[in-house]
């Protein structure tokens, strides 16, 4: 430890003490006992020099007193002196604890024999000087005394002071209990440790200190390996060596340890061994970690609150209302649109925070929280297209037409995290719709008004006619029979052409179920289509004389139309056309089946499944043979509104089969 | 207010006239005929004010309404009817409109024929209609 102390002469000044570098001489005290004065002032005169203080005592007794006041370099007790002698003087200046060391000449006019100076040495005289003094003999023999003196107080001073920075130091390395301080041997082997080292290791003294090598406080592995041995290569080669690695505790507790191993060189400039200081840096590690995940953390949410932005921006630009919602709903996000279409952003903390807006579907009726797009697609991460639904924003009055389409988020494994809901006002296609409607009702209206007259005119006198009851009139009435028949068909056409229309605008048509006999229309068709052809043969397969049932009538009758039509144009070789119409049972229920069954040009297979769009043409008959492709999409959307179903099988160049399944009672009709 | 001056074999007619509210001339003054020669009695408006005015004087049995009218359209004068009369006539829409079952079903009509329509199907829903007999449709 003493190679330490230079460490602290800057800062350990204090503890050191001056007197361990003073340089003038100290004042000492020399204590002269003689009952002549004359011989005092003799001394005196003799002794007399700067670094010194001569004090007189006339008897033993205050000779005695003096030793207990002061500490003196040397007493010159004269041994001759009335009532207390030198000798006895010496023996009370003894036996006092100050004095005890306190080195005593004696004077003496004789040496009066070998007894009393034996007693005089017994009682602790260092020397005797003999009366009358050689001046010179005394002054040098004082002045040794004062030199042993000084130097006596010295080496005492130095030992208090090395035992203070000893002191100090100890505390110092005790004290730091959070560092293990260890000073190893060349080898690595334990011969001091502190305070710290105990309980980071949890070792007692004597298991470890000059038994156990640094070793002990590794962990298997690392012996094993050799790391141990490499740190202390490297101390001894480099001068020092650090590493974190794990250390180990008694009973094996491993904890992340930071070690740092420096050469301990002696007094004589060897390398004596290592200082080796370790720490316990598992909550150090720990807490760094921490921080470094809170950092990652706030990198990843500032990352992310830019790729927010970025979204925001881009969504904002996008004319649909888009709204993120996270999994309990909350809204994330909403874009401009979004807050144009609602009059406000809705507050983000508020889960589902467009409760707020009322919700109505089309049919007046208030939509409830289940049935929101958004909801469904969060809660029950359904995929929500195109429904259409009214809303109205918290601060407004008027509902909003809007077409929602929602689906959910999900993360890598599925899980539903949120969900998106893209909307979009529909005012202007909402008003469109309305003018088409409008439109139609117009037509509907202007065109069937006057056919209205026409036909009440033509058989109200019809009715006339026939009550004149005269022969003239029969040609009159067979001419109003055939502008009733005329008017008849027209409004047929009318009523088809208003039906294409509203098809056309992807609007419903309005069904009208009536009592209506399908034996009776399908062989009432098949017999008007054959007059139309003589290279196709219709033909008819009915098992039942009449197949009453409740449907439209009318539009029944043009899908028939329709498909025996095309079944006609698309077997333009000619051949047999069968049509089969029957009653099928199917899980309780009764269904309508039509079907009609070509041998012409087919349908190609995989164009089969878009043959019901609107406006679709096979490849292989567009340029080639007529038609403006309406016919399907009719056929489906009137099947469809009766609750039925079209299909075709079809090999091309070998025909076609058609069938169409619908309920024997429409439903939502009474019959 | 015209009454029909050959018929009186109609027991139907007792209760009241009916009321046909049509704004085509040719068309009103056709069914009116017929309807007379049925006999019935018949009073006409031809737009919907003045169908409420007739409902207030003459209080008729029935109402033969069509619904794109003048001034006041079909709804409007059903709406009306219901407001003179605490038991209101049954109203039978005849209408050019391609939905005329809803909107008739819409005013709580008893029946609906759709123009143009075969004038004795029309006979034959007015003596449906004011024998009680109408289906619900």
């Amino acid at each position: 430890m003493a190679a330490d102390l230079h460490l602290f002469t800057d800062s350990g000044s204090a503890i050191m003490g001056q007197d361990l570098v003073t340089t003038p001489p100290m004042p000492v005290k020399i204590l002269l006992v003689d009952d002549e004065p004359k011989n005092l002032t003799a001394l005196e005169t003799v002794l007399a020099a700067n670094d010194r203080t001569l004090v007189r005592a006339g008897s033993g007794q205050e000779a005695l007193r003096q030793v207990l006041q002061d500490d003196f370099a040397v007493v010159l007790l004269d041994v001759h002196m009335p009532t207390m002698d030198g000798f006895e003087t010496a023996e009370l200046i003894r036996g006092r604890e100050r004095s005890r060391e306190t080195p005593i000449i004696f004077l003496t006019a004789a040496i009066s024999g070998d007894v009393s100076v034996a007693r005089g040495y017994s009682l602790g005289a260092v020397d005797y000087i003999i009366k009358p003094f050689d001046l010179d003999v005394l002054r040098s023999k004082v002045n040794v005394f004062i030199e042993l003196f000084r130097k006596t107080d010295q080496v005492r001073r130095q030992a208090d002071a090395l035992a203070e920075t000893t002191a100090f130091l100890h505390s110092v390395l005790e004290g730091a209990t959070a560092y293990a301080i260890m000073a190893l041997d060349l080898d690595g082997g334990i011969l001091a440790w502190n305070e710290g080292a105990r309980r980071i290791f949890g070792y007692r003294d004597e298991e470890v200190v000059g038994r156990a090598n640094i070793a002990l406080l590794h962990c298997d592995e690392d012996v094993a390996e050799g790391y141990v041995n490499d740190l202390l290569e490297a101390a001894r080669s480099e001068g020092r060596s650090v590493s974190e690695r794990d250390g180990r505790r008694k009973g094996g507790q491993r904890f992340t340890a930071s070690l740092s191993i420096e050469q301990r060189i002696g007094a004589d400039g060897h390398q004596v061994g290592f200082v080796c200081i370790a720490q316990d840096v598992t909550l150090v590690k720990e807490t760094e970690q921490q921080r470094a995940r809170l950092i990652q953390e706030r990198v990843a949410r500032a990352e992310a609150e830019r790729a927010r932005d970025h979204l925001r921006q881009v969504l904002d630009v996008m004319p649909e209302g888009i709204m993120l919602a996270d999994a309990h709903g909350s809204i994330e996000l909403c874009n401009a649109a979004a807050i144009a279409i609602i009059g406000r952003a809705p507050p983000r903390e508020d889960a589902w925070a467009y409760r707020t807006m009322r919700r109505f579907h089309l049919d007046g009726a208030e939509c409830t929280f289940d049935e929101l797009p958004l909801v469904r697609a969060v809660q029950g991460g359904e995929v929500v297209l195109g429904e259409q639904y009214w809303i109205r924003g918290p601060d407004r009055e008027e509902l909003v037409p809007v077409l929602m389409n929602s689906a959910p988020l999900r993360d890598v494994d599925g899980m539903i995290i949120g969900g998106v809901m893209a909307f979009q006002d529909i005012t202007p296609i909402k008003e469109l719709e309305r003018q088409k409607d409008a439109f139609l009702a117009a037509a509907s209206h202007d065109l069937k008004n006057p056919l209205a007259i026409v036909k009440a005119q033509a058989q109200l006198l019809m009715r006339r006619a026939a009550r004149m009851d005269v022969p003239e009139t029969a040609p009159l009435v067979d001419g109003l029979r055939g502008i009733d028949f005329a008017t008849r068909r027209l409004t047929g056409m009318v009523n088809e052409l208003l039906d294409v229309a509203r098809m056309q605008m992807g609007r419903p048509i309005e069904l009208d179920p009536r009592p209506t006999d399908l034996a009776a229309l399908v062989r009432e068709v098949a017999s008007d289509l054959q007059k139309s052809t003589n290279r196709h043969q219709i033909k008819v397969h009915c098992d039942e004389p009449i197949l009453p049932g409740t449907w439209d009538g009318d539009r029944i009758e043009r899908v028939l139309v329709n498909l025996v039509s095309n079944a006609i144009k698309y077997t333009p070789a000619g051949g047999p056309i069968d049509i089969t119409v029957r009653r099928e049972s199917c899980n309780g229920a009764d269904w309508a089946v039509l079907q009609v069954k070509d041998s012409g040009i087919g349908v190609p297979t995989d164009e089969q499944h878009n043959i019901f769009e609107r406006f679709f043409r096979g490849s292989n008959v567009a340029g080639r043979i007529e038609g403006a492709g309406i016919g399907l999409s009719g056929v489906r959307q009137i099947v469809e509104q009766h609750g039925g179903t079209v299909a075709v099988e079809s090999v091309e160049g070998h025909g076609s089969i058609f069938t169409v399944r619908f309920p024997w009672t429409v439903p939502g009709a009474l019959a | 207010m015209t009454q029909s001056p050959s018929n009186a074999q109609n027991d139907l007619a007792v209760g009241g006239a009916i009321l046909i509210v049509e704004d085509e001339p040719e068309l009103c003054a056709v069914v009116r005929f017929i309807l007379e020669d049925e006999g019935y009695a018949v009073v006409t408006a031809s737009d919907g004010q003045e169908a409420l005015d007739r409902v207030a004087e003459a209080r008729p049995c029935l109402i033969l309404l069509d619904m794109g009218l003048p001034v006041l359209n079909g709804e409007e004068v059903a709406a009306g009817v219901k407001e003179i009369l605490a038991d209101p006539p049954p109203i039978l829409v005849m209408s050019a409109a391609g939905n005329v079952a809803e909107r008739a079903r819409r005013i709580g009509a008893a029946s609906f024929i759709a123009k143009p329509f075969d004038l004795d199907d029309l006979a034959a829903a007015v003596r449906e209609v004011l024998a009680g007999k109408s289906v619900p449709f």
